[in-house]
């Protein structure tokens, strides 16, 4: 079986180049891919000749013990199961394959990605797996997904700060390193992100991800669940980039404080006007080129913007820095991925972490001391 | 992470990029598999024969046994070059076959679909599985990849003699044989960016052009560098043995090297003599990228007397071929039906773990029938 190992790769910065020639080593291609790397493709030796086609030829739908249904994906059902070789859970993610068309391209496009995309907040496709007239697809198994963690964890649904900031800071490496590849995952939203029982967030469901690259101009405009969808797409753009998910982090951090959505919309005018109304409404003057958006009225109704602290008393001042550095209305003034993660508000990160480790094994010893032991909650995720 | 990283972490570096030695050796040990298990097809065919022409014999008695001759003995099996000729058949194919559907498949998907090919054929022998079975596969795998929708029954209307079921049979075999990693990385599109940051240097004068219409040798160069990706880097190991970087700068330099260098100097020269090794380096791998490019030969571009030698070649591998291609695998609709029925039935392993838990459930059963009595319907009749 082949083993996925993660790349840290992302999380080395970039900026550690002293010199400028060191700098043009590592950034003139050729040379230095070839020459550092060149001289040992080991990995691929001739034996995976046999190897592969054998393990192949053994992965079979029985290696897996199926347990119970997990959720619907955007296009496929999903199982939690069991690896009966070493006992290890995996997540199922079964896909029927379309009797005209062969396997359909969201699975393919979604095997596509996960294959390029390895990084610790990403779930890792372990493996795929041909049955009679279903494809499987063997994910690393993670044990809810944010909004059942949400709805277990917290109080109505809101989260502590200092896992709001982890989560946050998951969420964004996630994001930064699809956009690095240039990826844009398009669909998030909290049933999409996957928490495991160490943690640990992961970006999940690629089924509607696709890689960019250009032209942009033809995408579909219909993707987005509404809820997290930016407004600049619910305007109609179809030139969208990076920043779309941007928008949908800034949704879901407001979300984690308050344990609500942040503007829940039920169809895409009002939609719009949910926003509008906290954020206020733009114009030619505040947004130039607004005008040209196919679903652009004239006539929308005019809010003032709102103060953040007002409807988000739970966010503390350099949080909400960022939070409103997310949620631009205008995408070319929303904030990269990477830039988020360099902002002020994830320095103390470590800190807090440490000191609630600390909280939390105390709070531990004294429940085994008294018996006592917590709900892990009913393990259900839709997000594969 | 800067692109280097990025094309670092990508499959195509970590599968699919291979020095000359290790890729030469791994189609080695790809031949010699395929054709002990082509031997041994023709084996099991031969005892199925003797064991028929036995049962015969008991009928007729009187009638010889011996005189056939043994397959599996006289099979010829290709070599890893042959094998090699008929997988760039199958790729100059998949060029041709892209251009008769309507609309036609833009090039780069059928680059991407060649690649699916060329990769494929890396663990498979041609002996196993024919080219022409999985070449309309990999086209259609490549538009679904590439974002590119077009229906399977609108696909195959303009493929002669191909069937919808033809094209899907081996899509998962194909998978399988790509290690289900589909994204292909270009140099296509790294040389438009790059000749255009050429004319960006050129007017901002920091790069020096010498003749009489400095942007027409641009554009010039550009196009040819482009024929160059489209037929010589699909034809050749290049993606194998470079990045796409180095192929599109590779092609750069086969079509223009005078400019291709200046382009270079623009980025190098400031660096001063520290980089020198560097750029020794960096000129020797793109120089030799450049030669398997421009050594390329396709078949338009050769003369008559080549042209009737390569189709004189390729006809007597393709006897050979027909001669050893390994008879278990010709029907792949079958093929895939075959396997997906012993899926349904579940290997030896299920069935015994089947079996062998009913019978621990039976004697349960028996041992808890002693503690319990017998069971309610019986003690009532």
């Amino acid at each position: 079986m082949e083993v996925t190992h993660r790349t840290t790769n992302s999380q080395r910065p970039a900026s550690r180049l002293h010199t400028k020639l060191q700098a043009a080593e590592k950034l003139i291609s050729p040379g230095s891919v070839l020459f550092a790397h060149r001289s040992k493709p080991a990995a691929l030796g001739p034996t995976h000749v046999r190897t592969v086609s054998q393990d192949m030829d053994k992965r079979h739908p029985s290696s897996f013990q199926q347990l119970e249904k997990l959720g619907e994906g955007t296009y496929a059902t999903v199982f939690k199961g069991r690896n009966r070789q070493n006992g290890e859970l995996v997540a199922l993610k079964e896909i029927h394959l379309d009797s005209e068309e062969g396997t359909p391209s969201t699975a393919i496009r979604e095997i596509s990605l996960m294959k390029e995309l390895r990084h610790e907040n990403i779930v890792a496709l372990h493996d795929v797996i041909h049955t009679e007239n279903k494809l499987m697809l063997v994910f690393e198994y993670m044990d809810k997904d944010l909004k059942k963690y949400m709805d277990a964890r917290g109080q109505h649904g809101q989260l502590d700060p200092v896992t709001i900031k982890s989560f946050m800071q998951q969420l964004l490496r996630g994001i930064a390193f699809c956009h690095d590849n240039r990826v844009l995952h398009r669909d998030l939203k909290p049933q999409n992100l996957l928490i495991n029982s160490k943690g640990q967030l992961k970006l999940g469901d690629f089924g509607l991800a696709r890689a960019f690259g250009i032209p942009v101009n033809t995408f579909s405009n219909e993707v987005v669940t509404l809820w997290y969808r930016a407004p600049d797409v619910l305007l109609g753009s179809r030139t969208y980039n990076t920043s779309i998910d941007i928008w949908s982090a800034g949704c879901i951090m407001a979300e984690m404080y308050t344990g609500r959505p942040l503007f829940a919309g039920t169809t895409n005018d009002d939609q719009l006007q949910k926003i509008f109304r906290l954020m206020g409404t733009p114009s030619e003057r505040s947004w130039p080129g607004i005008s040209a958006y196919p679903e652009y009225k004239a006539n929308f109704h005019v809010y003032a913007t709102q103060d953040m602290r007002l409807f988000l008393p739970q966010v503390d001042p350099v949080g909400l820095e960022l939070l409103r550095s997310m949620l631009q209305l205008r995408p070319e003034l929303r904030i990269s991925a990477t830039d988020a993660l360099r902002h002020p508000w994830f320095q103390d990160l470590p800190q807090l972490q440490a000191r609630a480790q600390q909280v939390a094994q105390q709070q531990q010893m004294q429940q085994q001391i008294s018996g006592g032991y917590g709900a892990p909650g009913v393990p259900q995720q839709t997000g594969y | 992470m800067i692109e280097d990283d990025i094309y670092r972490s990508s499959t195509q570096y970590r599968y699919w990029s291979y020095t000359s030695e290790a890729l030469a050796s791994l189609r080695q040990s790809t031949n010699e598999l395929a054709s002990e298990r082509v031997r041994a097809a023709f084996g099991r065919i031969r005892d199925a024969k003797k064991v028929q022409n036995a049962q015969q014999s008991d009928h007729k008695s009187g009638e010889g046994v011996e005189g056939g001759q043994d397959p599996a003995k006289d099979v010829e099996t290709l070599t890893v070059e042959e094998e090699l000729r008929v997988v760039h058949w199958g790729c100059s194919k998949i060029i041709e076959t892209g251009k008769v559907t309507t609309p036609p498949i833009p090039m780069e998907i059928r680059a991407t679909a060649i690649q699916f090919l060329r990769r494929f054929y890396l663990t498979n022998s041609p002996m196993t599985y024919h080219p022409k079975q999985i070449l309309t596969c990999a086209l259609f795998l490549a538009t679904k990849t590439d974002h590119w929708h077009i229906p399977l029954s609108t696909f195959v209307d303009k493929i002669p003699g191909t069937e919808e079921k033809d094209v899907r049979a081996p899509e998962f075999l194909l998978m399988q044989g790509l290690r289900f990693t589909l994204d292909v990385r270009h140099p296509m599109r790294g040389l438009e960016g790059g000749v255009g940051e050429i004319l960006k240097l050129f007017e901002e004068k920091m790069l020096r052009l010498d003749g009489p219409d400095p942007k027409g040798r641009v554009g010039k160069a550009a196009d040819r560098a482009s024929q160059f990706l489209r037929v010589a880097a699909q034809m050749t190991d290049v993606y194998f043995l470079y990045t796409p970087s180095q192929i599109w700068l590779a092609a750069l330099m086969a079509a223009d090297s005078d400019l291709a260098n200046a382009y270079l100097a623009s980025k190098m020269d400031h660096l001063g003599p520290a980089a020198a090794s560097l750029r020794a380096k960096l000129e020797l791998t793109i120089r030799s990228c450049a030669d398997m490019l421009s050594n390329y030969k396709s078949e338009d571009e050769a003369n008559e007397v080549e042209q009737k030698e390569m189709k004189k070649e390729m006809k007597r591998i393709g006897r050979k071929l027909h001669l050893c291609q390994n008879p278990e695998k010709m029907d792949l609709v079958a093929v895939t039906k075959q396997k997906t029925a012993e899926k349904r039935e579940g290997s030896e392993s299920d069935k015994e773990r089947v079996s062998k838990k009913r019978k621990l459930e039976r004697e349960k059963l028996e041992r808890d029938g002693d503690v319990f009595g017998p069971s309610l319907k019986n003690s009532n009749a």
